[in-house]
This record gives C-alpha cells, sequence and structure tokens, in this order.
C-alpha cells in the first residue's frame, strides 16, 4: 500500500517536472526565435490572457458582444457539458443493451460503425444549416460525438464480460434484471469511466472547432476572430484556457468516479 | 466456434453479433428516412429543396455541381475557364480534392507513427522520463486540439505543410502515451528471458518489445487514425483552399446541401476505407496473439 | 424423491459433435455424486444441463420432481473460473444470493474461514480463497442441490485438501446433495458416495465409494482404495 503510494508521488513528482521542462523549452525556443508574433512564449501568452480576460475593446467594434473570457467560457463549456450529459447517458444505455439485445444492435450498429471510424466533424455543416448557428447545432453535433464513442465502448465492455460471472449470478437465482445491476453495469463501469473522460476532452475540442466554422458566441468564435487577425498569442491563451478548465472538470470526474474503481486496487 | 444453443435460449449471459444485413438494412432505412424527410421539409417550409435536397436532388445537381471544385491542370478546362458543370469534371474534381486530403491525412499519419513508436520506446526505458511525458501530454490531451489548426495556418501558411504538421501533432501523443504505456505493462520475464540469451537492448526493442505491445497498441494505433482523419478535416475546414473540407465548407457558405452531402460522403467513406485499412494491416502484424 | 432424474440426455452442438448421448442417470437426495471422466468427454456439459445454463437438444431434467427450465436459486454452482465479481467485498459477494440472509452469509463465511476478511476486495485473497467465497456465496443461498464444476483444479495440492475438508464439513452439516465433477480420480475417491464415469455420450461405469469417513490421507495406504484407483484410471483410458 504504502509502496504506491510513493510511487504515485514520485510520478506526480517526475509530471510536474516535465510541465515545468516543458514551459522553460518554450520559452528559450520563443526567446530564440525572437518574433512574438510567430511564436509568442509563456509570459506573452499570459500577458494576453490578462488583458483578453475581461474583454477587448477591439473586438467589440468587430461587432462582438461579449468578448471576455467568462461568459464565452461559460457558454463553450456549458453546452459541451449539457452534450456530453445527454450524449454519454444515452451512449451508455444504448451499448450496453445492444451487447443483449440483436434487434437492438441490428439498429446501433450502422450509427456506430460508420461514425466510430468516421469523425464527426464532418457532419458539422449540415447541423449548422439544419439547427443555426445558435447553440443548439453545436449540442446536437456534440451529444452525437458522445453517443457514437461511448456506446462502442460500452457495447464492447458488455461483450466482454466473462460469460462464467453471469452464470454464477443466474445459478444464485439473480433475475436478469438483477443480473444487469449486480453483474453487468458494476463490470462494465471502468472502461465506460475511461471513455467518459475521454468524450468530455474531445467533445470540448469538437464544440469549440464547430464555433470556429459559425457561431456568434463562444471560445471557438473568438479563437476564429483572433486567427483571422494573426494573434497567434490570443489564441494560445483562449486554447490553454479552455484546456485548463477541462483538465478541472476531469479532476472533477476522476474524484466523483473514485469510490467506485477502488475494487481495482 | 459452437453456438451454445442453451445460453442463447435461456439468455444467460448472452452476446448480440454484428450482422452485415443490418449494417445495408440501416443504410437503407437511413435513405428512405431522408427522402421522406425532404418530401416532408420541402411541402412545409418554401426553403424545403434547400435544405433537406431530394435524393434525385443530390444525385444529379450535388454531383455535377462539384465541377467548380476542380481546379485545372489535369487536362481539361475549369468552370471558371468557361467549361459546363459535368460529371466528368465532377469526377475530376472529387478526385483531385480526395488526392489532397488522402496525401496529407496519410502522410501525417504514418509521420506520426514514425516519432511516436521510437521516442515512446525510447521513452519507456527510463521512468522519471516517462513520467514526465506522461505529466506533459496529461495537460495537451485536455487542449481543444480540433481548434487549434488556425495556427498552424499562421505558423506555415495555408499550405499542405501546414496540415501535416497538424495532422502529426494531433497524432503524435496518441501513439507516444500508448508506447510507453504498454511497454510500461509488459511483464518483466519478457524481456529478462532475452537478456539470458545474450541479446542487446537495440535488439531486444526491436525484435522483442515492439511486436510484444504491438497487439496492445492496435487500439491506439486505430485512435491515432481516427484523431488524424478529424484533424485533416478541421486543417481543411479552416483556412486551406484544396481538399475534400475545403470544399465542405465551400458548401456550407453558400449553403449548397446538395452538393455537401456529396462532398461529406467522400469524405466519409476514404475515412472508413482508412481506418479499415489501419484495422487489417494492424491484425495481420498482430494475427499471433488471437 | 431423487434430487435428479435424468432421461435420455443429448445435446448436440452441431452435427458430428455430441458431446452427450441418451444418458440416464438417478441422483437420489443427499449424495455426494462425483462425475468423472476424461476432458472434453461432456462431464461440464452435463453439469451446465443440470444447472439449467443449458437446453439439451433431447431429453428430460427433473429436480426434485420439477422439471429444469433455466438456472434458479435451487441449484447453486461453483465454477472452474474465478467468477465471483471482483467489484464485490466478501461480505456482499457471499450475500449476492436472490435466497441469502444476514444470518446465513455470517454463518457460512465462519464456515469457510473467512472471518475478519469481510471487508477485502476479492483481489486482495488467494485463488483458494476466492474459491472460498464462492463456496460460502452458494451455501448462503441455501440451495437444495449443489453443482460443482472442477472448482479446485487450478490449485495447488495443500489449498485442495484443506478446500476438500471444508467442503465435505459444508456437506455433513447440511445435507445437501452434491454432484461433483472432476478428471482427478484421487480427489473423486476422496470426496464421493459413488463415483459415475463419463465418456463416449454416456455412463460408463457406476460406482459406489463405501470408505468409511473422514478418508484423507489414509486412502493411499488403503489397498481397496488403490484397487478402485486402478480400476477408476483403467476404465478412464
Amino acid at each position: 500500500m504504502s509502496q504506491s503510494v510513493t510511487e504515485v508521488a514520485r510520478a506526480g513528482r517526475w509530471g510536474a517536472i516535465g510541465v515545468l521542462v516543458f514551459w522553460c523549452a518554450w520559452e528559450a525556443v520563443a526567446f530564440f526565435t525572437g518574433k512574438d508574433a510567430v511564436l509568442p512564449g509563456p509570459r506573452v501568452v499570459l500577458w494576453e490572457f490578462q488583458h483578453g480576460f475581461f474583454g477587448d475593446r477591439g473586438l467589440e467594434y468587430l461587432g462582438i458582444r461579449h468578448s471576455d473570457y467568462p461568459v464565452n467560457l461559460a457558454w463553450t463549456l456549458g453546452t459541451a457539458a449539457v452534450a456530453w450529459l445527454i450524449g454519454s447517458a444515452l451512449g451508455i444505455v444504448a451499448g450496453l443493451k445492444a451487447a443483449r439485445r440483436q434487434w437492438l444492435r441490428d439498429v446501433t450498429e450502422p450509427v456506430l460503425f460508420v461514425f466510430g471510424a468516421v469523425p464527426v466533424l464532418v457532419a458539422a455543416p449540415l447541423f449548422l444549416v439544419w439547427f443555426g448557428a445558435g447553440p443548439l447545432s453545436k449540442l446536437l453535433l456534440v451529444a452525437f460525438y458522445c453517443f457514437v464513442v461511448v456506446g462502442v465502448v460500452a457495447q464492447s465492455a458488455a461483450l466482454n464480460i466473462p460469460p462464467t460471472a453471469e452464470e454464477y449470478a443466474a445459478t444464485l437465482g439473480l433475475d436478469s434484471k438483477a443480473r444487469f445491476r449486480a453483474v453487468v453495469l458494476p463490470a462494465a463501469f471502468p472502461p465506460i469511466v475511461a471513455v467518459l473522460r475521454l468524450a468530455l476532452a474531445t467533445g470540448i475540442s469538437l464544440e469549440v472547432s464547430a464555433e470556429l466554422l459559425g457561431s456568434r458566441v463562444g471560445i471557438g468564435r473568438l479563437i476564429a476572430v483572433r486567427a483571422q487577425q494573426g494573434n497567434v498569442a490570443a489564441v494560445l491563451a483562449l486554447a490553454i484556457t479552455v484546456g485548463l478548465v477541462a483538465l478541472v472538470l476531469d479532476l472533477v470526474i476522476r474524484a466523483a468516479t473514485r469510490p467506485a474503481l477502488r475494487w481495482q486496487g | 466456434m459452437i453456438e451454445d444453443v442453451g445460453t442463447r435460449r435461456f439468455g444467460v449471459a448472452l452476446r448480440t453479433r454484428p450482422r452485415n444485413r443490418a449494417l445495408l438494412a440501416g443504410v437503407l432505412a437511413g435513405l428512405v428516412l431522408w427522402q421522406l424527410l425532404s418530401l416532408l421539409v420541402g411541402a412545409t417550409t418554401s426553403q424545403g429543396q434547400n435544405v433537406v435536397p431530394p435524393l434525385q436532388q443530390v444525385l444529379t445537381t450535388g454531383i455535377t455541381g462539384l465541377s467548380h471544385f476542380y481546379k485545372g491542370g489535369w487536362g481539361p478546362e475549369t468552370t471558371l475557364q468557361g467549361a459546363e458543370d459535368s460529371v466528368p469534371l465532377a469526377a475530376l474534381a472529387v478526385l483531385q480534392n480526395s488526392l489532397a486530403t488522402l496525401v496529407r491525412a496519410w502522410a501525417g499519419y504514418l509521420l506520426a507513427v514514425a516519432l511516436g513508436l521510437p521516442i515512446g520506446l525510447a521513452v519507456a526505458a527510463v521512468r522519471p522520463l516517462r513520467q514526465a511525458v506522461s505529466g506533459i501530454a496529461g495537460l495537451l490531451r485536455m487542449l481543444p486540439v480540433l481548434a487549434m489548426s488556425p495556427l498552424f495556418a499562421l505558423w506555415f501558411g495555408a499550405t499542405t505543410t501546414a496540415s501535416i504538421a497538424f495532422v502529426t501533432f494531433g497524432a503524435f501523443w496518441v501513439v507516444l502515451l500508448a508506447t510507453a504505456n504498454a511497454v510500461n505493462s509488459l511483464p518483466a520475464p519478457l524481456t529478462e528471458y532475452p537478456r539470458t540469451l545474450g541479446l542487446t537492448p537495440l535488439q531486444i526493442s526491436i525484435r522483442i518489445v515492439l511486436p510484444a505491445i504491438l497487439p496492445a497498441l492496435r487500439g491506439a494505433l486505430m485512435l491515432a487514425a481516427g484523431t488524424a482523419w478529424a484533424c485533416v478535416l478541421a486543417s481543411e475546414l479552416y483556412g486551406i483552399q484544396s481538399g475534400l473540407g475545403w470544399a465542405l465548407n465551400q458548401t456550407l457558405l453558400y449553403t449548397l446541401v446538395d452538393q455537401m452531402v456529396v462532398v461529406a460522403g467522400v469524405f466519409a467513406g476514404l475515412s472508413l476505407a482508412s481506418l479499415r485499412l489501419v484495422n487489417c494491416v494492424t491484425g495481420r502484424l498482430t494475427g499471433w496473439s488471437e | 424423491m431423487n434430487a435428479f432424474e435424468i432421461r435420455g440426455l443429448t445435446v448436440q452442438y452441431q452435427p458430428g459433435i455430441t458431446p452427450l448421448k441418451n444418458l440416464d442417470l438417478d441422483v437420489p437426495n443427499g449424495q455426494f455424486l462425483c462425475v468423472l471422466g476424461p476432458s472434453g468427454q461432456g462431464k461440464s456439459t452435463l453439469l451446465r444441463c443440470l444447472a439449467g445454463l443449458l437446453v439439451p437438444t433431447e431429453g428430460v431434467i427433473r429436480a426434485q420432481g420439477k422439471p429444469v427450465e433455466g438456472p434458479d436459486a435451487s441449484r447453486g454452482m461453483v465454477f472452474q473460473q474465478d467468477a465471483i465479481p471482483g467489484w464485490l467485498r466478501v461480505r456482499d459477494n457471499v450475500a449476492l444470493g436472490s435466497r441469502s440472509t444476514d444470518e446465513q452469509v455470517a454463518h457460512f463465511i465462519r464456515a469457510v474461514g473467512l472471518e475478519g476478511r469481510e471487508k477485502d476486495w476479492p483481489r486482495q485473497l488467494s485463488g483458494g480463497m476466492r474459491k472460498r467465497v464462492a463456496i460460502a456465496a452458494v451455501f448462503a443461498n441455501d440451495p437444495d442441490i449443489l453443482l460443482m464444476d472442477e472448482p479446485f483444479s487450478s490449485l495447488d495440492h495443500l489449498t485442495r485438501t484443506g478446500l476438500h475438508e471444508t467442503v465435505l464439513q459444508l456437506w455433513e452439516e447440511t445435507g445437501k446433495t452434491i454432484v461433483f465433477v472432476t478428471h482427478d480420480v484421487d480427489e473423486a475417491i476422496t470426496l464421493a458416495d459413488r463415483i459415475v464415469i463419463v465418456g463416449r455420450g454416456g455412463v460408463r461405469a457406476d460406482v459406489p465409494v463405501t470408505f468409511p469417513r473422514p478418508r484423507g490421507e489414509n486412502l493411499r495406504m488403503d489397498v481397496d482404495a488403490n484397487l478402485l484407483r486402478a480400476a477408476l484410471l483403467e476404465s478412464l483410458k
């Protein structure tokens, strides 16, 4: 027990050192490049973050009503989080059930087969035309993406449960509903948590990139405008901010699911 | 495989299977639904034909309209030079832009694997280094990668190089992390045994470790290929002036849904085929483990 | 009444693969029956049919007079593989069955010697102790009949001997019918009231075993036991 605790601490320490080295290397490369417009160092990005956080007059002249970080972050991550919740919940149910009911498998298979391999981003233009430039088009897109990714993993997790685990429960008198609760759900839980974390990170990425294509509000919209201005530092500041908030959300998921994963050691 | 008749009838630990029939039926059902939807939307709204074009429109103007994505240089005149929309010209347009996209996706993907595998093997050999790299990757993983494609257009211009660099950037971390983790979870005797046979560390890396981690790496290689295709699409959607992603962006700009559907279909087909290919090749390479 | 009445049991997976063919067998209540046979000759198939996990192609199985129609709590099974769920602590694992009561659970945890380990996860236990969890869970569920499918084949000799003692103790205490599948002749002689050899689809030998209990190591010196062992080994060939 104490062995693994020191091991975790050591991994954490080296992880922190890695991030620090990365930071310094970035600063050094930026220093020798010498052009903030091409490769801004961390300090320039930080400066850009501080000055853009509560909004930018320049952007407001360009017709962006809300240019501050908090509103746009809340918009982007809020939409992505709601989409993630809806899509993942549907994906878990559909995936697990499809592993046990052939008719449901037949219904979900075409969708999971195609979009398990094809980037969902390809559907973004169609969603924009159909559901407008508001939040609904992105919400549906990200929810659909999460449904597919989580559905594929939940299904294969339920298919990979050793049959004896369920047979054992059956000989102890558990009916199929009780077996689902006592065996299928907990056995598939660890891979589902892993894919939920993946789906959140990539779902946010998809949300932001769909906002690049067409949106009135959101971090993606700001990134698009800043990229048009050629402001690398501002694009980096926006992307890193989204990444940090996503990281916090990821930590929350990990903390929330940890008790249910302790049996794995 | 022996079919467990009883298991099926009693419904204990039942396992479903993918069925090609269902796949085909699903695609047909999708087409029928689309047609019904287009009839419904067409009947209830004035712009319905443009929002959900009926299949006959997708298969006619949706295809010939693609002619203006042909940029010339391959013999026939372009639409800008006065050529009429036609099926052959549309085929040329699709071919030209598909090639551009294919080259970018595959070059970026192969580059990511070529860099990620050896660096992953090297990183895995030194534990502090592996932990340090995991720390960095843990942060980078959370960045909205797809939305960072404009950066590469700023750095490399709106060129194929920018697209390839972006695809490599997206897929590299997946391969690197998976390689390092796979090596880390190999059982110790696997490398101790060849060491007792007198193999050098480099020989062990190439002849023992690399094949041993391939089964565990297979999923990551597929994930990286999927990431590569998402990245190439993102980079072409914003900024680059050729490729299927560019064509898709143009159809969005002018709301040409019939052409949009055809371009999206071609892109989907190519990425699906590419992932099947990766699946097939990695399956061959790891055949010994199944 | 018999615990099992098996008539004309036939299982055919596909043409040419027929592990059981027209098998008849009666198992009286309270008996400790060992089913012996070479690997891949239908022992496990027979047990899966008795449990209700497998529907026979032909034939009838009656348990306590009622036809078997799917698995239920009246016939508990201990599997060859590790089948206990890893996400339930020892106590919750033993209490998994639909008929188990708190009293029974506590009693059988004590009876298999897992007292003090109630809060452990299965991964913290040895292979033998995980088998003890499975055995306690089945007994705590109070089935009429216990089915055991080579439960100890993956364990070392000492661990197995300890588990034999536990199973015999519980059998004598509860008086339940046990059908125990094994390919190990010594294990069968140590445990059984009666040994049935299954091979080529049917019952090839049916031998009562009457050595006084407890049997243990002294059977190794016994002339009759050695004769029986030789005869069983001969008919297994």
